[in-house]
């Protein structure tokens, strides 16, 4: 029992750190986890090292909100995020636009909990069905995407690019950790490129508290529920396409519910996925698939334990995610903006040489470019998720 | 920088950055491992093996064969339709993943050479 607070208190920690750190996902630490794990299990128990995953993953669905909206800095499941928390954050109002990405991953935590005894009972049934059709769901959201963006022919250009440098890294022989250089560059360095290069300034911030109805919440939560639910269970589909799926659900979408309804798909996404690792024994995502190599066959008990391990890192995860951005409203404005962001540029791209090589520094610097064209042709940035939709659908398909 | 010069630049580098890799991912040449050497620090790594098909073994999808280097075996999968001319003796050079099934590593096959 101890062990498993210390393994939350720490998690806390690196949550936190993994999520203010742009560039910088939790499977950097499953990795690095990974591989200290015989060390490591010669203090402690595989279990607190699962409890230590999840909660890093958890916490940092909440806090890697705050990069994304102060510094234009989103990872892959933030970066649609972005542009209306800028709109915010230039109106004076970036801790507000925080608030809304929190209390949605609140109420659809817990409405993903409540949903989850269906889940389990169902979707064992429905899966096998589900499977035939994941390459024609994944076509569907493509073409769904690309018909919904005016210019039509450069979304699927983008896609395109981004699908081939995906095809290409996730082939590359003996690349560690494929999607971190991949990742930071369409995602990550080629957004903070951008915003260093038309922002000067960011204007006095004030702590405000978004105004909400219950109508809001209630148009919001199930489509994040839903769009969270099919990031968990479909392969490659990832948290910025089911957001527009989603999205497509709820009538005359608003910024404000648009944010609410992005903090609750990526958290959701995080705790549904151990309902797929404990129904379908597959892993979505990094952090579970950290864990299912730790434990090797999850029962029954430590799926119940988890599911309130993010629980109660949701709850600590939003408690610090509000205190961050209260610090950060306050000084960010105090900050030289470029130098700042200059510095998370550098950073970034020295891990990506540290932990994949000059080859994963290739790919990053591809992917930044590649990365800054729809910012600049205002098309959807999430037509790069090519780089993972088009390599699973060709998998398929060949 | 300009908006304009800046998407220029970056529809240059994209096109020549995915060139280079297409080029360095194909000119890469894998490490070669003696079969004994195979071990679970080259796990999810691609890997050179040769030798000789020692067994081999069909499943409606699957072609699974053991190859035999002078210091050791491993088993060796491979989707049926990529390749069909397998045959038992059969001197063959594959690259591949190494996984782990059942506990034992076996080399999932991405090419075979010759």
């Amino acid at each position: 029992m101890f062990s498993i607070l210390i393994a939350i208190i720490l998690g806390l920690v690196f949550g936190i750190l993994t999520g203010l750190a742009p560039g910088i996902h939790p499977n950097t630490v499953v990795v690095g986890l990974l591989a200290l794990s015989p060390f490591l299990l010669s203090y402690t128990s595989p279990i607190a090292l699962a409890v230590f995953i999840t909660t890093v993953a958890t916490v940092n669905t909440f806090t890697d909100a705050i990069p994304s909206a102060y510094l234009g800095a989103p990872e892959e499941s933030t970066a649609l995020g972005v542009l209306p928390m800028h709109r915010y954050l230039l109106q004076g109002k970036g801790h507000e636009a925080i608030m809304l990405t929190v209390i949605g991953g609140i109420f659809a935590l817990i409405l993903s909990i409540l949903i989850i005894p269906i889940l389990v009972y169902s979707l064992k049934q429905i899966f096998p069905y589900l499977q035939k059709f994941i390459p024609y769901l994944l076509i569907f959201s493509v073409i769904f995407l690309l018909l919904r963006e005016k210019k039509k022919f450069l979304a699927l250009v983008i896609f395109l690019l981004s699908g081939t440098l995906g095809i290409i890294t996730l082939n590359f022989p003996n690349l560690p950790e494929p999607l971190f250089p991949l990742f930071s560059g369409l995602f990550g360095i080629s957004t903070l490129l951008i915003s260093l290069n038309t922002q000067s300034h960011i204007p006095h911030q004030t702590i405000t508290f978004p105004r909400l109805t219950k109508k809001e919440i209630i148009r919001t939560t199930p489509a994040a529920v839903f769009s969270g639910g099919l990031v968990s269970t479909l392969p490659a589909l990832s948290t910025s396409p089911a957001a527009i799926l989603g999205s497509s659900l709820i009538r005359k979408i608003t910024n404000k519910e648009f944010l609410i309804m992005i903090g609750g798909i990526n958290t959701v996404n995080f705790v549904l996925s151990f309902v797929s690792l404990y129904v379908l024994d597959k892993a979505r995502n990094g952090a579970v698939v950290g864990i299912s190599q730790i434990i090797e066959s999850l029962t029954i008990r430590h799926f119940i334990l988890f599911i309130a391990v993010c629980l109660i890192s949701s709850g600590l995860a939003a408690i610090s995610t509000i205190y961050l951005s209260k610090v950060f409203s306050k000084y960010i404005m105090k900050i030289n903006y470029q130098k700042l962001v200059l510095t998370v540029i550098a950073s970034v791209m020295f891990l990506v040489l540290l932990i994949t090589g000059i080859y994963g520094f290739l790919i990053m610097i591809t992917g930044t470019f590649i990365g800054m064209i729809p910012t600049i042709k205002n098309v959807g940035k999430t037509h790069l998720m090519g780089s993972l939709m088009l390599p699973v659908i060709l998998f398929y398909f060949l | 920088m300009e908006e304009q010069t800046l998407l220029k630049l970056s529809w240059i580098i994209s096109l020549t950055g995915l060139l280079v890799l297409i080029f360095i991912s194909d000119s890469l040449e894998l490490k070669k491992y003696n079969i004994n050497e195979i071990n679970n620090e080259l796990l999810n790594k691609q890997v050179k093996v040769s030798g000789t098909i020692s067994r081999i073994a069909e499943t409606p999808g699957l072609i699974i064969f053991d190859i035999a280097d002078e210091t050791g075996t491993i088993t060796a999968i491979a989707f049926k339709e990529s390749f069909v001319n397998l045959t038992q003796n059969q001197q063959i050079d594959t690259e591949g993943k190494i996984v782990k099934y059942k506990g034992h590593l076996e080399i999932q096959v991405d090419k075979i050479l010759s």
